[in-house]
């Protein structure tokens, strides 16, 4: 438990508070497409990509169009939201998101090299 | 000339609140502290504990007889952004913030001409996001010209970080790496803050103990640290 929490839990007096913890490290980040496209977009990450960066980051974008496979959802009856559709959902982590990731933290790099 | 810009490319995601909270902190650190509000909302006193209706002062120059509230002088600043002396003033490069005062300036999203207008006296421009796709999507409109990740004098908080969403989990680990040290800290979403200027209540009073009062304060210490404010109204003073 962290300890603010726990010190909060002692201030209250409670042993017995129910406690969760929502943290996502890097690898758990999920490839939304707000984020492939501030990516791509010079007005954010500046001069256009290198060829190199440029196929990397084709590589992954299409994964992202596959949607992942998603647990069965339990059969339902007519309903009032039948013809409501689930929407999609963001390309889960996986080979894309890889070279997300490689490509943040070179963009990272080059940007710490930047302001230094 | 110590003047904090506080102008996010979209509105809505907390830019007053983040303005007057760093001046409150500036302040409680021994600072004389000007907040300035550049918007026609005038809303920015709100999170002073003031009322609507209590009417500013027009800044004319820091002599002027000011509200002062938890050691802030507030003035309002909507009008003389649109004087032609003002304006002539800035654009040939007169700045009246070099007095060894720390200014605080809070200008409306969609206001690109006063934004434009103070930048270059600006000793740092603080820009608010929210954890939100809308927001996220205004880091095209930072500044045109230069591309958001280069800009060296802009620091960047997340408002409203919730950890129990997801998207705004990811959100906060995408701006780490995009931004790195731009994006200089992260304030939790906190009813309390609602609940305060409803109360017409700085937060400190009304939820001493509030999330985003502990993490407002943390990013103020961190922008002072950033923008070198101590050394910057030495040299002034």
């Amino acid at each position: 438990m962290r300890s603010d929490a726990a010190h909060l839990l002692a201030r209250l007096g409670r042993k017995d508070f129910r406690y969760r913890e929502f943290t996502d490290n890097f690898a758990d980040m999920e490839l939304w497409p707000v984020f492939e496209a501030l990516l791509t977009d010079e007005r954010v990450v500046g001069k256009p990509l290198s060829a190199l960066e440029s196929r990397n980051v084709e590589d992954f974008i299409p994964e992202t169009k596959v949607q992942p496979a998603r647990p069965a959802s339990p059969p339902r009856g007519p309903g009032l939201f039948d013809r409501y559709g689930e929407g999609s959902r963001p390309a889960a982590q996986g080979e894309g998101n890889g070279e997300l990731r490689s490509f943040l933290q070179r963009l990272s790099k080059k940007d710490g090299e930047g302001r230094n | 000339m110590p003047l904090l810009l506080c102008h996010s490319p979209k509105g809505g995601t907390g830019t007053s609140f983040i303005a007057a909270h760093l001046a409150m902190h500036l302040a409680s650190q021994g600072h004389d502290v000007v907040a300035l509000d550049f918007t026609y909302q005038d809303s920015l006193k709100l999170f002073f504990g003031l009322l609507p209706a209590q009417p500013l002062a027009e800044f004319h120059g820091s002599h002027g007889s000011a509200l002062a509230v938890s050691g802030v002088e507030i003035f309002s600043a909507h009008q003389l952004a649109h004087e032609p002396a003002f304006i002539a003033a800035l654009q040939a490069g007169r700045s009246p913030f070099d007095d060894g005062k720390v200014y605080v300036a809070d200008v409306a999203a969609g206001d690109r001409n006063t934004r434009d207008l103070l930048l270059p006296h600006a000793h740092l421009r603080v820009c608010t996001l929210l954890p939100h796709p809308i927001s996220l999507a205004a880091l095209t409109k930072v500044q045109a010209g230069k591309p958001t990740v280069e800009l060296s004098n802009t620091a960047f908080i997340l408002n409203q970080l919730d950890d129990t969403h997801r998207f705004s989990r990811h959100a906060h680990i995408f701006l780490r790496e995009l931004l790195g040290d731009a994006l200089i800290g992260t304030v939790r979403r906190d009813e309390a803050v609602n609940e305060a200027a409803a109360m017409f209540e700085p937060i400190s009073k009304y939820a001493p103990a509030s999330a985003a009062l502990s993490d407002m304060r943390a990013v103020a210490k961190a922008i002072a640290g950033r923008a070198d404010i101590a050394q910057a109204t030495d040299q002034l003073s």
